[in-house]
């Protein structure tokens, strides 16, 4: 199929089949859980959370199994509506100056990975930075600009530019197996954490910060972290030891940070959760935050060990 | 160091279904180029289809709000009323929706927000809180109301006598009203019509109407009702005589 060219990926069938297996293994074992006496208001809870995996589980695997073009501008799609997110959120929404910037600027740096350019994809923050620094310069205006040019210069560089590597990924041949396997083990680890938080959930690790992370969750998703990329190991072309072992530090470490990161900035502002786009989880950030951190991580880890064909240039 | 002061959007908390139904609502920058980009075809689509024909448009005051008001038999009205008026206004003009209506199912609700910038007037539970709306756009600069006070659409093309809302919103204020007529609009897509005939469209736009002396009672409320219905009835009968 021209149109779908992941399905003739025996990696991307492999991932498929995975997702399509835990989904139904664990609605399988929350039915069971409902039955446990004490549990149940647990298992609803839980519930709530899983289902809209129902739904983004396949636009996952349909965007993924696409041309690579439909890839990335989804992708640039996500790094705005991550961008509004946020923006909203601090009230630099307010301001469609930046904001436009911003837009105009992830287009441009979108563009550097639709037509391959790796230099101009990693330079292409400098010069929308740039940009953005002169806003109050031709405004003639400097009154909260520093608190303005800050937060669009988060906006570029951790909402858009972080994700975007993994745009980047997608250029390479192997890119079903490299992007399936982060993007399903990033939100595994995520899932994890929650799951073993709240059955076992005592110690709380970053308290001031997350109110519901605790220790035993994030020992629970290093499990399931390990156990994921032990099980997809096979399916990994060109992943020896350390690129293994990296994974689970990266999405492990990369994963409760990037989730932590967005916390915080929660809690500075104020506010509960990032939107209201994905029930259950909150908004696009609330749901995309571990995988912003863990994207550029990975995609050096993998750039150095699996190397790209007629590499990076 | 001084803390940073953040100021979050209501709409974060909201549904997408409650972003669209709230008003006033919060400026949005994807709306308001989606809303030029569709102004810009539905000129060119009433131009082409309906031959839509605009005169007055001299009359429109210029950097202020108001209120154009005119007659209503169809559901063309609003849109050829927006395309009579500057494209750079279009998202500071809001028309006047009734929400039991236009507001009835979530594509409803974006439709109408997409394209006439609705503002949802309950005419049914709460008609004075929907004029306080209204009255809160016209306050703010250069906002202005697309508003049809027969309350809706004329089922055989004659102007019902109109609603006394608008002498409320206007009397004793500064708020201008701007009366204008639409013809063919009831022969190219009458209510109940599935689909729209391509008869010709004319917006006559007539002078302002201005109501700033009046002292604000029930009394003048009426009269400035009458004044303005007879203004748009005016238009009718001089047939595109709009000076």
């Amino acid at each position: 199929m021209s149109w779908f060219p992941g399905w003739s990926d025996p990696y991307y069938r492999f991932f498929f089949g995975f997702v399509s297996s835990v989904l139904i293994g664990v609605s399988i074992l929350l039915i069971i859980i409902k039955y446990i006496p004490r549990k149940q208001e647990m298992a609803g809870q839980i519930w709530k959370s899983f289902k809209p995996w129902f739904i983004m589980a396949p636009v996952l695997l349909l965007i993924v199994g696409m041309p690579q073009k439909v890839l990335i501008i989804a992708l640039l799609f996500l790094s705005i509506f991550a961008v509004k997110e946020f923006a909203l959120a601090t009230g630099l929404y307010e301001d469609w100056g930046f904001i436009a910037v911003i837009y105009l600027g992830l287009g441009l740096l979108y563009f550097s990975i639709w037509v391959s350019w790796y230099g101009l994809f990693v330079a292409m923050p400098v010069y929308i930075i740039s940009v953005v620094f002169m806003i109050p310069i031709f405004r003639n205006e400097y009154k909260n600009m520093i608190q303005k040019v800050a937060l669009s210069t988060i906006a570029v560089i951790y909402l858009g530019w972080f994700p975007a590597h993994l745009g980047f990924l997608g250029h390479h041949p192997q890119r079903y197996a490299y992007l399936l396997f982060i993007i399903i083990g990033t939100e595994l680890n995520d899932a994890a954490a929650y799951t073993f938080g709240k059955f076992f959930g005592k110690h709380l690790l970053i308290s001031n910060i997350s109110p519901k992370k605790t220790v035993e969750g994030t020992l629970g998703a290093l499990l399931a972290t390990s156990a994921y990329v032990i099980f997809a190991s096979r399916w990994l072309p060109g992943f020896r030891l350390v690129p293994l072992l990296l994974s689970i530090v990266i999405i492990w470490i990369g994963g409760t940070l990037g989730d932590l990161v967005i916390s915080f900035v929660k809690r500075d502002i104020g506010i509960k959760d990032m939107g209201t786009l994905i029930p259950g989880h909150g908004g696009l950030l609330d749901r995309v935050d571990s995988l912003l951190f863990v994207s550029p991580l990975y995609f050096h880890m993998v750039t150095y060990y699996v190397k790209f064909p007629g590499g990076l240039s | 160091m001084r803390e940073w002061q953040y100021e979050p959007s209501q709409n974060l908390s909201r549904s997408i279904p409650e972003k669209l139904t709230v008003f006033p609502r919060e400026r949005d920058m994807t709306q308001s180029i989606v809303r030029g980009f569709w102004s810009l075809f539905l000129r060119l689509f009433l131009r082409l289809y309906f031959r839509l024909k605009i005169m007055g448009r001299e009359n429109l005051p210029r950097n202020k709000g108001f209120v154009i008001v005119s007659n209503h038999s169809s559901h063309l009205d609003a849109l050829c009323l927006l395309s009579a008026l500057p494209l750079h206004s279009v998202n500071r003009m809001f028309a006047v929706a009734a929400k039991d209506y236009f507001f009835r199912s979530f594509f409803k609700s974006l439709f109408s927000v997409i394209t006439v910038n609705a503002l949802p007037f309950d005419r049914e539970k709460q008609q004075r809180q929907s004029l306080e709306l209204c009255a809160d756009v016209l306050n703010a600069a250069e906002q202005g109301l697309v508003m049809f006070p027969e309350g809706s659409r004329s089922l055989n093309g004659e102007i019902q006598p109109f609603k006394p809302g608008i002498g409320l919103l206007v009397t004793g204020t500064n708020r201008l009203v701007v009366p204008a007529c639409i013809k063919g609009a009831f022969e190219a897509w009458a209510k109940g019509n599935t689909f729209p005939k391509p008869k010709k469209v004319t917006v006559t736009i007539g002078r302002p109407l201005d109501f700033c002396d009046l002292e604000r009672n029930k009394e003048n409320y009426r009269m400035v009702t009458q004044k303005v219905e007879a203004a748009v009835r005016g238009l009718k009968e001089r047939g595109g005589q709009h000076g």
